[in-house]
């Protein structure tokens, strides 16, 4: 059920197609360029010694694949895993070659075409998620729907630190 | 500055013509053959495939489709099972292809020469794609495959020769003379630094070998030849410029039929450095500008001008006296007179490790991917048999089913085989900075070497290679360093006074065995205890048995160097070569015989990607042990496990008192066993380290393949990566070297 866009990347890659999914009442979007596919929920391996928004890894086919939780990744209430909770498995360029990783949505609902004039710019404060994932607001009818920016949460780079911060935290307690 | 394709063309013509000449005796041979079988002897089949695979190359870096077509049916025809050895005999119709072969090309280039392209010649091309297809070769006139990849935008109507020159238009047009910024393409860029890398390689082998083979001159006037034409396609004038003033040095030593002298060697290595130095700034991103371009003119000039002046060429320290700088250098003086050229030409095989990031193309034989291709086929025909039988369940017996699935695994092994055989790269590789780096040693101290490879053709993973460049290098130094005696002391032991360092390559059952023997001092027991003992590194009088004494030289810290030279570094001992070797799942031994040898061991599994694995059961969880790492597995009698102050707890295990810890602490895992007494206790081990784990229980072993975390979570200490097991189950491979250094940090 691969949904990858063979159309040319536009240069402005916040219009254009978007896949549209809930998390916690909310509805959300990934550029679909991003995306590679949608797989069912799946039994995960938990790993240890990485933040807690990294629920564990699974197999995509003999590929080992993380999955994040979007709850925890924006500080949101943890949602219970129900038939509708499904694993959206992005995709982003790196110096290295593709990122993929998967995050967790509780409900996919459609793939919708965004244009440019749609979009407004992300809300400066007051939004129950944080900004800097946030790539633009599009409001159509009586929707609001939160485009968000795969690079960025995907990116690990700061992970490390995180990891330090925690060990830390565990040190401080003991 | 704009090299004109035409200039490349002219090249390219000039080189295929001198090549021609060289295959006109075998060629004859051929045409007279008519129905007989025609034996080539080594020397003719080196020759028609040194031109088939010129032609090739030539053709397609200029963008000749239907000249590449043929040069690969030539190739393709040529290839002899031994390596061309012994010569091979080609059956009547491969001579006449070979003949028809040689009859096109020759048309095809005359035609190039006039008019700057390919004459399209259909109808003749079809039938000699029919008589090759009926010996069973391909054929395919490809569009261009690499040359012009970059050059996408060029208007498709354009020929050939006018795509080479919008190329060269686009590429070269904010040339300035200073050579500055790098012009080219980024794929284009690397191919170049690609190709320049292997042959600035090949260049040095060839020089480091001409003294004994002059003949190598010949290959070494090609690979200059080759350089300039690249660099000037891509518009780097300085390396252009450097590159044809050496192959006028070249050209005009063979007019003269002589060769280089040693101090002429030593010069064209440091040039072969300066031009290494230019490919490395490119692959950076940087400029193409030659570092000390100018001194380097002046010098191969000045060096040029020398050898014409004086004809027949004069020995070789004179070749490089008249240098026009001031002061009347010697030749040795001289070489070393670029400050950045000699600072680094101490090191200079740290400088080039093979460079395979990622990104980064590797050449795959055609005929791996040709079979990759068939095995794809023979797994989609064996996955259809599959899926047909489980979709019509009923009335299939289940000996069908099973002989299906049968096929399926078999197919799947051969192409997990296959691509693991594609990472695998000559050790050749490794070997390669290795004479440059004994002749250099070998000037430094004054000691005559003799370096001895063998099983150089050995495969192993690429990044094996990659790793083990930098412990063999060590091992070398150290060879040269402490091994081999100087000169005379050899003399007055009635050695031969040139030493010999021996370096060996084999496979034995999964793994790389490397073998590097000198015949020097060996390693003197006494002073190794006196030492180890000196730096605490044994205590107590407990006597060592022999192999304990020599294993003293990897413990980090250990250095019988007595004075810090300048060829063994400082303070680094062979504790880094264990500790590389380690990283890479292999081991380290040495034997020695004292006055009269050292050898080093090194075995290294072959691929880095499979391991053996041991599951073991944590509470809810499962990891996977690799098997080397495990010392012993053992239920602790809850009475040999005691508390330390402050230390936590500790297992006794025949006598020694490891730390013991529950691997459901390290890694927060919940509903593990608490005590010893309940689970199994394994006992793992890093090379240097051990530390007792406490496990609920073990659930078997198994072959895993071991994948990477790294890229998508960052690296985890005390896990390794990931492995999919049969069940379909991910489950995480631990690393022992860190489970201990945060068992470790734990206890503090």
């Amino acid at each position: 059920m691969a949904i990858v866009e063979t159309q040319a990347a536009s240069s402005w890659q916040r219009t254009g197609k978007h896949l549209v999914f809930r998390l916690e009442g909310e509805e959300y979007g990934f550029p679909v360029l991003k995306v590679q596919e949608i797989v069912r929920w799946t039994e995960l391996t938990r790993v240890p010694r990485v933040p807690d928004f990294i629920l564990g890894v699974i197999n995509l086919r003999g590929k080992v694949v993380p999955v994040i939780d979007l709850h925890v990744r924006f500080g949101l209430p943890p949602a219970p895993v129900t038939p509708r909770t499904c694993v959206i498995v992005l995709q982003v360029p790196r110096e290295s070659g593709l990122l993929v990783s998967g995050v967790v949505a509780d409900d996919v609902l459609e793939v919708l075409d965004v244009a440019a004039e749609q979009i407004g710019p992300p809300p400066e404060f007051g939004g129950r998620v944080n900004t800097e994932f946030i790539a633009g607001v599009v409001q159509a009818d009586s929707r609001v729907i939160l485009l968000l920016n795969a690079e960025k949460i995907l990116d690990n780079r700061d992970w490390t630190f995180v990891e330090k911060v925690l060990e830390e935290k565990e040190q401080a307690h003991e | 500055m704009k090299v004109p394709a035409s200039e490349l063309i002219r090249a390219f013509v000039g080189e295929y013509r001198q090549l021609t000449a060289e295959t006109r005796a075998p060629l004859d041979g051929l045409r007279q053959s008519g129905d007989a079988p025609c034996p080539l002897d080594a020397e003719a089949l080196a020759s028609l495939r040194r031109l088939a695979h010129t032609l090739r190359d030539g053709s397609l870096f200029l963008g000749f489709p239907r000249l590449a077509a043929i040069a690969r049916v030539l190739v393709a025809v040529l290839r002899a099972g031994d390596g061309g050895r012994t010569g091979m005999v080609l059956t009547p119709a491969q001579g006449q292809l070979v003949v028809k072969a040689v009859a096109l090309v020759d048309q095809i280039v005359e035609s190039v020469e006039i008019q700057q392209r390919e004459p399209s010649m259909e109808s003749e091309l079809a039938g000699f794609a029919q008589t090759a297809r009926a010996l069973g070769i391909s054929w395919e006139v490809a569009p261009f495959t690499r040359g012009l990849s970059a050059a996408q935008e060029a208007p498709p109507e354009m020929s050939d020769a006018e795509k080479v020159e919008f190329l060269l238009a686009e590429e070269a047009a904010p040339q300035a003379a200073g050579d500055v910024p790098a012009p080219a393409a980024g794929d284009m860029v690397s191919i170049f630094a690609q190709d320049a890398e292997e042959i600035l390689d090949h260049a040095e082998q060839n020089l480091l070998r001409l003294e004994a083979e002059p003949e190598r001159l010949n290959d070494l006037l090609r690979q200059f030849h080759t350089l300039k034409g690249n660099s000037g396609l891509m518009g780097y004038s300085q390396m252009q410029t450097i590159s044809h003033r050496l192959e006028d040095v070249l050209q005009h030593a063979r007019d003269q039929r002589t060769t280089l002298g040693t101090d002429s060697v030593r010069l064209f290595l440091k040039a072969v450095d300066a031009l290494r130095q230019c490919v490395a700034s490119l692959r950076r991103g940087g400029s193409s500008s030659v570092p000390e371009y100018e001194a380097w003119l002046q010098r191969v000039d000045a060096w040029a001008g020398a050898s014409t002046e004086e004809t027949p060429p004069p020995p070789p320290a004179a070749e490089t006296a008249p240098e026009p700088a001031p002061p009347a250098e010697t030749p040795a003086a001289a070489a070393e007179a670029p400050p950045a050229v000699a600072a680094e030409a101490g090191e200079p095989a740290a400088r080039v490790k093979p460079a395979a990031q990622a990104g980064d193309g590797i050449r795959i034989n055609v005929e791996r991917l040709d079979q990759l291709n068939d095995l794809t086929g023979e797994l989609l025909a064996a996955t259809a048999v599959v899926m047909h039988l489980s979709e019509c369940r009923r009335g299939v017996d289940s000996e069908q089913y099973e002989r299906a699935c049968h096929q399926l695994d078999l197919v799947t092994s051969w192409l997990q085989n296959l691509s693991m055989s594609m990472r695998m790269v000559p050790v050749e590789l490794a070997f390669r900075r290795l004479h440059r780096l004994v002749r250099d040693l070998s000037e430094k101290t004054g000691k005559p070497i003799e370096l001895q490879l063998v099983g150089a053709e050995t495969e192993a993973d690429r990044r094996v290679i990659e790793l083990i460049v930098d412990p063999l290098i060590h091992i070398v130094r150290n060879a040269v360093d402490h091994g081999i005696e100087p000169p005379e002391e050899r003399r007055n032991l009635a050695k031969p006074e040139t030493g010999t360092i021996r370096i060996e390559a084999f496979q034995r059952s999964n793994e790389v065995w490397i073998v590097i023997s000198d015949d020097g001092r060996g390693l003197q027991r006494a002073k190794i205890l006196e030492h180890a003992r000196a730096r605490g590194l044994v205590r107590g009088p407990a006597p060592l048995r022999d192999e304990q004494i020599l294993d003293l030289i990897f413990e980090p810290g250990f250095s019988t160097a007595e004075s810090v030279t300048e060829v063994s570094g400082r303070g680094v001992g062979l504790d880094v070569v264990r500790k590389n070797v380690e990283r890479l799942r292999g081991r380290v031994g040495v034997q020695s015989v004292e006055g009269f040898s050292t050898t080093m061991t090194l075995r290294i599994p072959l691929t880095l990607s499979v391991i053996n694995g041991m599951m073991t059961r944590v509470g809810t969880e499962q990891f996977v042990l690799p098997v080397e790492n495990v010392r012993e597995l053992l239920r602790a009698d809850p009475v040999d496990v005691h508390r330390v102050a402050d230390r936590g707890a500790m297992v006794g295990v025949r006598g020694e008192t490891i730390p013991l810890f529950r691997l459901a602490d390290l890694f927060t895992v919940s509903g593990a066993v608490a005590s010893a007494g309940e689970g199994i206790v394994v006992v793992v081990e890093d090379g240097e380290r051990r530390a007792a784990l406490l496990v609920d229980e073990t659930v078997g072993h198994q072959r895993v393949v071991v994948k990477s975390l790294r890229e998508s979570l960052g690296r985890i200490q005390g896990v390794s990566g990931a492995s999919v097991l049969a069940d379909g189950r991910v489950r995480l491979v631990l690393d022992v070297p860190g489970l201990i250094g945060i068992a470790q940090e734990r206890a503090r």
